[in-house]
C-alpha cells in the first residue's frame, strides 16, 4: 500500500450529493415524516389564508355592490335653495379616467304605476342613459323602464316584459304615459336604499338635474373626488360630493385589511417548524454524520449531502403541499385566483425559510466524533 | 505507517481523574498491536486519542511513513468501534462503499471493493441487505469490511471481535491483520487469542503502560 496515496481526501460534492439522495430514498419513516410534514405545513396555513382572503374579497365585493365606490354629487345649497348640476357634464363623466359609469337623476316628485298592475304605485325618477351601465344593464336605453328589484318582487313584473308606466306629478295634474316599453330589472342598492321599490325611466332631461351618480374604480376613487366639485359646478358654485356609503374609523379599509392580515405570515411558523424538525432529525442522526466524518466527509460535503437529501424530500412534500393547498382551499370555497397566488407564495417562502435553517444546521459543528459515535 | 506515542496524558473535561499518564510506545510500520488491560484502564481513551476522536492536550501521537513524514491520524486511520456504527437504512455494501469513497474510489471500484471485503469477512450474498436487519456480529463484520475498503494504512479497532464466535473471530482477524506489513493495526481487546495473534502487546493498567511486548518501548 503506497503511503504517498494517503494524503487528506475529501468527498467530491457530486458524490456527497448522490449519497444524500440515496439517504433520502432509503430513509423510510424519516423520509416519509419529512415529506408529510412538509406537505401539511405548507398546505394548512395556505388554505387558511386563501379562505381568509376570499372572505375579505367577498366582503369588499358586497361593499362595492352596496355603492362603496359611488359618489352622489349634488349642487351647492345657498340660503336653503339647492343648485342643480349640469346634466350633460354628468353624463359625460363616464369618459374620464377612473370613472366607470355616471348618470344624472331628476327627482320629479311624481309617482307612477303600471297599467298592467292596478294599484301598484311607486316613486318615479327620470335618469339619463348612463343609468343602464351604472346598474349593469346592457342594451339600448331607448324604450325601456328600469324596475328596482324591490318593485319587481312586489309587483311580480319580470325583466323583458312589455309594460306601460303611467306617471302623475299630483292628483290634480293629468297623467302622462310612457307608451309601451320593455322592463329591465336592476339592483338599485348602489344608488341607495331609498330607490328600492322605485321606477327609473331613462329620459331626455333638461340642462340641469338634481343629482349625479358617479361609479369609480377603486384605485382612482379619491382622485375622481377631487375633480367632481369643479366639473359639476353650476353658475360658479362648486358641487357637493358625498360618498354614497358613510365611512368612519370603524369602516373596513379592505386594502389595509389585506396587507395586514396575520395569516400571511404563517409561512414563518411553517418554516421554523420544518427547520426545527430537520434539526431534530440530524440530532438523532449525529452518529451517522460522525461516521461520514471519519471517512472524509467534511463541512462542504456534509452540507451538500444534507441539502441534497432535504431537497429531494422537500420537493416531494412541497409538490404534495401545493396540490393539497390548492384543492383544499377550492374545496372549502376559496376563489381560484387568490388561492393560486397565496398557496404558491406560501410554498415558496416556507421552502426558502426552512432551507436556510437546514443550511445552518448542516454547517453547525457536531462535537467530537467519539461523543457522536458513542452517544446513541 | 509507524505509530509513535510520547508521554501521552489525558483527563476528561470536568473530570479530576487522570485517565492516561505518560504513555509512550512505538508500533512499527505494518505491525499489529493489541492494547489489553482491565476495564477502566484507559484502553479506549488511548485509541480515541490516536484517532483524533478526542483532542490530545498533553504529549504527542504521530503516524510516520517510511520517509519519516508525519501524517494526521484523522486522515490515515480507519475505525472499527465497539458499538456498531453503521448506516442502518443503507445496505451492507453501501456501508462498505462509504469506506472506499474516502480513498477516492469510483462507484464501480467501491462496489467491487465492497463485494471483496464483505466476502473476506464471511458475508457473501448479504451485500444488498439493509444494515438494520443484520445481527450484531454481522454488523461488526460490515464495519470491519468498511475499514478495510478505505485502504487506509492504519486500522484502529475497539473490541472488533467482541460479538463473534471463535471461528468467525479468527477469519475476521485474519482479514483485518492480513499479511505482515500490509497495514498497521491497533486492536483494543480483552480476548487473549486476539492479543496472541498480534505482533505487539501493550498492557495498560491505571492509565500507564505496564508491559510492552514484541517491540521496543
Amino acid at each position: 500500500m503506497s503511503e504517498a496515496s494517503h494524503r487528506r481526501r475529501t468527498w467530491p460534492l457530486s458524490l456527497a450529493a448522490r449519497e444524500g439522495l440515496a439517504t433520502a430514498r432509503t430513509g423510510r419513516w424519516t423520509s416519509a415524516i419529512v415529506i408529510v410534514a412538509t406537505a401539511w405545513l405548507i398546505a394548512a396555513p395556505a388554505i387558511a389564508d386563501a379562505l381568509g382572503v376570499t372572505r375579505l374579497m367577498e366582503a369588499e365585493q358586497d361593499w362595492i355592490d352596496a355603492g362603496g365606490h359611488v359618489y352622489v354629487v349634488t349642487g351647492a345649497t345657498v340660503d336653503g335653495d339647492q343648485f342643480p348640476i349640469p346634466t350633460s357634464t354628468c353624463e359625460s363623466l363616464a369618459g374620464y379616467d377612473g370613472v366607470e359609469a355616471s348618470f344624472a337623476l331628476e327627482r320629479s316628485g311624481a309617482t307612477g304605476a303600471l297599467t298592467s298592475v292596478p294599484g301598484g304605485r311607486a316613486s318615479v325618477y327620470s335618469v339619463t342613459s348612463g343609468a343602464l351601465p351604472f346598474l349593469g344593464i346592457e342594451g339600448d336605453p331607448r324604450g325601456v323602464a328600469i324596475l328596482s328589484s324591490g318593485f319587481s318582487e312586489r309587483t311580480g313584473v319580470l325583466g323583458g316584459e312589455t309594460i306601460e308606466v303611467v306617471r302623475q306629478a299630483s292628483d290634480s295634474e293629468p297623467a302622462a304615459r310612457t307608451g309601451l316599453v320593455a322592463s329591465r330589472v336592476a339592483d338599485t342598492a348602489p344608488m341607495g336604499d331609498e330607490y328600492d321599490g322605485a321606477l327609473l325611466v331613462p329620459s331626455l332631461l333638461g340642462a340641469t338635474a338634481d343629482a349625479c351618480y358617479v361609479a369609480t374604480d377603486a384605485a382612482r376613487h379619491d382622485a375622481v373626488a377631487e375633480i367632481l366639485p369643479g366639473a359639476l359646478a353650476h353658475e360658479g358654485r362648486a358641487a357637493v360630493v358625498a360618498d354614497r356609503l358613510y365611512s368612519n374609523e370603524f369602516t373596513v379599509d379592505y386594502t389595509t385589511a389585506y396587507e395586514d392580515r396575520p395569516l400571511r405570515w404563517l409561512w414563518i411558523a411553517s418554516a421554523l417548524a420544518l427547520g426545527l424538525m430537520w434539526a431534530l432529525v440530524q440530532w438523532f442522526r449525529r452518529s451517522h454524520t460522525a461516521i461520514y466524518a471519519t471517512f472524509g466527509v467534511h463541512a462542504p460535503a456534509r452540507l451538500t449531502m444534507q441539502v441534497s437529501e432535504w431537497a429531494l424530500l422537500v420537493a416531494a412534500g412541497a409538490a404534495g403541499g401545493w396540490a393539497i393547498g390548492i384543492t383544499g382551499a377550492l374545496a372549502f370555497g376559496a376563489r381560484t385566483a387568490p388561492t393560486l397566488t397565496i398557496v404558491s407564495t406560501h410554498t415558496a417562502l416556507t421552502l426558502i425559510g426552512a432551507t436556510l435553517i437546514v443550511i445552518a444546521v448542516a454547517l453547525t459543528p457536531t462535537g467530537t466524533l467519539l461523543n457522536a459515535l458513542k452517544d446513541r | 505507517m509507524r505509530l509513535a506515542a510520547r508521554d501521552v496524558s489525558f483527563t476528561y473535561p470536568r473530570g479530576d481523574h487522570q485517565v492516561l499518564s505518560g504513555v509512550t510506545f512505538d508500533i512499527p510500520d505494518g505491525a499489529s498491536a493489541a492494547i489489553i488491560g482491565p476495564s477502566g484502564s484507559g484502553k479506549t481513551t488511548l485509541l480515541s486519542l490516536m484517532g483524533h476522536l478526542l483532542p490530545l492536550k498533553s504529549g504527542a501521537i504521530q503516524a510516520v511513513d517510511t520517509d519519516g513524514a508525519d501524517h494526521s491520524l484523522a486522515d490515515t486511520a480507519s475505525w472499527v468501534l465497539q458499538t456498531v456504527s453503521l448506516l442502518p437504512d443503507r445496505t451492507a455494501a453501501d456501508n462498505v462503499m462509504v469506506g472506499a469513497y474516502s480513498d477516492g474510489a469510483s462507484r464501480a471500484d467501491a462496489r467491487a471493493r465492497a463485494r471483496d471485503y464483505l466476502a473476506q469477512v464471511g458475508l457473501v450474498g448479504r451485500e444488498d441487505e439493509p444494515a438494520r436487519i443484520l445481527s450484531g456480529g454481522e454488523a461488526q463484520r460490515v464495519a470491519i469490511a468498511r475499514a478495510l475498503a478505505s485502504h487506509r494504512p492504519i486500522i484502529l479497532a475497539d473490541e472488533p471481535t467482541g460479538q463473534l464466535d471463535a471461528t468467525t473471530s479468527a477469519t475476521v482477524l485474519e482479514a483485518m491483520i492480513g499479511a505482515h506489513g500490509e497495514r498497521t493495526v491497533v486492536i483494543v481487546t480483552h480476548d487473549p487469542a486476539v492479543a496472541q495473534r498480534c505482533d505487539v502487546v501493550l498492557e495498560l493498567r491505571d492509565g500507564s503502560i505496564m508491559d510492552h511486548a514484541g517491540a521496543p518501548a
